[in-house]
């Protein structure tokens, strides 16, 4: 089977800015369906509002395109309600972390069994660019016309904090890098973060001298390192660096829709 | 006019007073095929605080589920007696613990004052038995309810193994009015 | 089977015997016993209970678990019917069934959290952004509460839209008697699907005659469906063509105004022959029952309207009960919410007892508004 079954091709082209890097995180996203042979009527695609948003619309699957920020609170409705299918969710860093912040952190504490896949380009894209939680500190934005002053949302270890059992980071520079990342992460029983790295030099780029996709896509080039690099350089060295890779993963922790089977349902049924 | 009966149960969150006006109505509709409500004051202060519960009894079904003329008024501290002190019937029966409540007189009303609290601790030997306690006060004095359905109703709402002074609190309650 | 109960109670009982299998809420007084009733009863009947983080998180949940096929649930009350509001909105818009129930406080703000009020019968209608469907059903009675959830998840399921049910503190509280009806004295509704094995790209899902809900599959049945919060297509793609957006929104309109004499249902007493009618919605309709009990002891002709489906509003009901001649007081307690929809459907004028207080309105006041004459 051939990852283009997972996409509507129906609904092509898409809506998204030439060169901008949801179109790869798709791809990841589909080829790692295939690679896993997920049958798309087993796959629950959730997404929020924003430009990640509308990949709901181009996955061939059960899809949902939500309200803002809310797309982990459908989808812990559709999980426990339906605990042997897949769950996915695709959320910005607007989506996730502002709005969806509440969503996020309690559905990392649950360990329920979604992957969440946050399209992390630093700004609210589709709005015209407005500054977001995750907005490098001195950008400028349409409502930051002077520099943002706020710091920025550590996703890894807000993530961990929260309690997500798989914890990871890559960029839509490393597209293979990213597919197995999101692979792994599908493989993986309870609540999975994948923070990807993406560009958007149209809203967040050309007012901070990163206009085209090439030079903001340098940018985050030059930004970016492995996790095994990073382990041999001096903290001086990573300070202002973007880690990649697999930061935690937990496979001990007991799932919360398995939890629930076992402990709730069989003592409410009387069979402890 | 049909029967209709208005009680009020008054006392500090914590004692054991709702439960008693909770169990008088269930024991009416279970034993007595009357119509029962019961509404309980929400307060935040769940212990310490004045609560309150309403019961009205009626041989037809409760359109206003709110008391109006109380025909009979237990309660077990003062602050709580003062502050639900509404309603109250002329020749209402009142009741109160002589030890939790201070002088009260008034002709208008049939005023029993009863150590229930000391008797649920001492003569009784535990102070969980401050409801049935209560309850058996209430059926003697009302005539709600028997003190043999008393008997069989009262084992079956307690927990396990407290039973036997359950029913020790029941025939106290019918002997000590 | 009788039992005392309070409403909120009643409802969780019902609401399994009609096949709720999901419930998802978050605690606010004066609904949260509603909440723990189905935390337990729930998985007993293999079905799932969440307390999500917020009411807003409950609302989404619950329309997770409905498009799957779940039959489902959430409660709440004032400031959280509020926060409820947008989800409320995405599954008129995506034309899910889901049941709200809303035990209404003292508002607006935080209010009376344990005080009964009805100020929430306009919210219940237009408390969502946009043009949209609504249905909502106000029982009064201990019995009525218990059948008319039943009904509420029935119309969910037969509509595919969200329905509300309205209580208010003093029934979600009062402990009473419920004779609670067997299983053979009430229909069971279930959404009707599409039959499984179809080209989905051959169904055009949306598509549908006027006046009938969408024919649309569950998640999983094979027929990759996309639910859409967005003005969508008649395959649920989002559009901004202004004849399908047009269309679409007038269809999801008329599958309620086409079938409201369906879904209207009210409770006429002794209006015929009255002087003067009453006109009363959930607590406040008992008290006028016993007023109008009392008055017709004293050879007063008074007469009672209790709407118990308040939305769609049935107006061409009170045309047909109502005289001209007939004198008419709405009794609520809010500043005249259900006047307004009255005195639209009537055409004219009438008369409000209303309050604010947190007190509930008594069969005496009724009967004093009365005496007191125009």
């Amino acid at each position: 089977m051939s990852y283009l079954e997972y996409v509507r091709s129906f609904k092509l082209p898409h809506s998204w800015c030439p060169g901008c890097g949801i179109g790869t995180i798709m791809q990841a996203i589909v080829r790692a369906f295939d690679a896993l042979g997920w049958k798309h009527e087993d796959i629950a695609f959730v997404t929020g509002i924003g430009c990640s948003g509308r990949m709901s619309t181009y996955i061939n699957a059960n899809t949902i395109h939500t309200t803002h920020g809310r797309p982990l609170a459908f989808a812990t409705g559709i999980k426990l309600a339906k605990p042997d299918k897949h769950v996915v969710v695709v959320s910005g860093d607007g989506d996730a972390l502002a709005i969806g912040g509440n969503h996020f952190i309690h559905a990392a504490r649950r360990n329920i069994d979604i992957k969440l896949i946050i399209i992390n380009n630093s700004v609210y894209g589709m709005t015209g660019g407005q500054v977001s939680p995750t907005t490098p500190q001195k950008f400028k934005t349409q409502t930051t016309p002077y520099g943002n002053i706020e710091p920025n949302f550590d996703v890894i270890k807000l993530a961990i904090g929260a309690g997500a059992t798989f914890v990871a980071r890559e960029s839509v520079t490393r597209p293979r890098n990213l597919e197995k990342l999101i692979e792994k992460s599908f493989h993986h029983k309870g609540f999975s973060v994948v923070e990807a790295i993406s560009n958007c030099h149209i809203n967040l780029g050309r007012r901070n001298k990163l206009k085209d996709q090439i030079t903001m896509l340098r940018w985050i080039n030059d930004r970016i390192i492995p996790m095994n690099v990073a382990k041999k350089k001096s903290p001086e060295e990573i300070k202002d660096k973007i880690i990649l890779g697999l930061f935690h993963e937990d496979k001990e922790r007991k799932e919360y829709t398995e939890l629930y089977e076992e402990e709730i349902i069989n003592r409410a049924r009387g069979k402890e | 006019m049909s029967f209709h009966y208005e009680l009020r149960f008054s006392a500090i969150g914590g004692q054991g007073i709702i439960t008693a006006g909770t169990l008088l109505a269930e024991s009416v509709v279970e034993y007595k095929n009357l119509y029962a409500i019961h509404s309980p004051r929400y307060t935040a202060q769940v212990r310490g605080g004045p609560t309150k519960v309403d019961v009205i009894i009626d041989e037809k079904p409760i359109y206003f589920p709110k008391t109006t003329d109380v025909d009979f008024y237990l309660s077990t501290s003062q602050r709580s007696f003062e502050a639900y002190f509404q309603d109250i019937k002329e020749g209402a029966i009142i009741v109160l613990d002589s030890n939790l409540v201070g002088e009260f007189n008034d002709p208008k009303y049939r005023i029993y004052r009863i150590p229930i609290i000391e008797t649920a601790a001492k003569e009784i030997g535990n102070i969980v038995t401050v409801s049935t306690l209560s309850l058996a006060i209430t059926a003697k004095l009302t005539g709600l309810i028997t003190l043999e359905e008393l008997e069989d109703f009262i084992p079956k709402k307690v927990p396990k193994g407290f039973e036997e002074i359950n029913l020790k609190a029941v025939r106290v309650g019918y002997n000590i009015v | 089977m009788r039992k005392v109960m309070p409403g909120n109670e009643t409802i969780a009982h019902a609401a399994i015997a009609a096949g709720c299998r999901f419930f998802a809420g978050y605690p606010i007084t004066p609904s949260s016993e509603l909440a723990a009733a189905m935390s337990y009863l729930l998985p007993k009947v293999g079905g799932k209970f969440i307390q999500m983080e917020d009411e807003i998180a409950s609302m989404a949940a619950a329309i997770g678990a409905s498009i799957t096929g779940e039959k489902s649930m959430t409660a709440t009350s004032g400031p959280g019917f509020s926060l409820k509001q947008e989800h409320i909105g995405l599954a008129c818009m995506m034309e899910v069934p889901v049941v709200i129930v809303n035990v209404m406080r003292g508002g607006p703000s935080t209010g009376l959290p344990t005080h009964p009020a009805q100020g929430d019968i306009m919210q219940a209608r237009w408390g969502t952004h946009g043009d949209h469907p609504i249905i909502a059903v106000a029982p009064s009675l201990p019995r009525e509460i218990y059948l008319e959830t039943i009904r509420a998840f029935n119309l969910a399921e037969q509509y595919r839209n969200p329905v509300i049910l309205l209580l208010d503190e003093i029934l979600g509280h009062t402990y009473e008697v419920v004779d609670i009806p067997e299983p053979g004295e009430y229909d069971i509704i279930n959404r009707k699907l599409p039959p499984k094995g179809l080209n989905r790209l051959d169904f055009y899902t949306y598509q549908r005659d006027e006046g009938d809900p969408p024919l649309l599959p569950n998640f999983f049945m094979g027929y990759n469906f996309h639910f859409e919060s967005l003005a969508h297509d008649e395959m649920g793609f989002p559009t901004t063509d202004p004849e399908k957006v047009d269309r679409i929104t007038r269809l999801r309109e008329a599958k309620i105004e086409k079938n409201k004499e369906k879904i209207w249902k009210n409770h006429l007493l002794m209006v015929e022959d009255a002087d003067t009618v009453i006109i009363a919605i959930g607590s406040v309709a008992r008290s006028a029952i016993a007023a109008v009990e009392m008055a017709r002891k004293e050879g007063i002709k008074l007469g009672l309207f209790r709407p118990i489906t308040v939305w769609p509003f049935p107006d061409e009901p009170l045309r047909e009960a109502i005289t001209e001649k007939q004198r008419v007081i709405v009794a609520e307690m809010n500043l005249g919410q259900l006047k307004g929809e009255v005195e639209k459907a009537l055409r004219r004028e009438v008369e409000g007892l209303n309050k604010v207080n947190g007190v509930p309105i008594s069969p005496k006041e009724i009967l004093e508004k009365v005496k007191e004459g125009k």
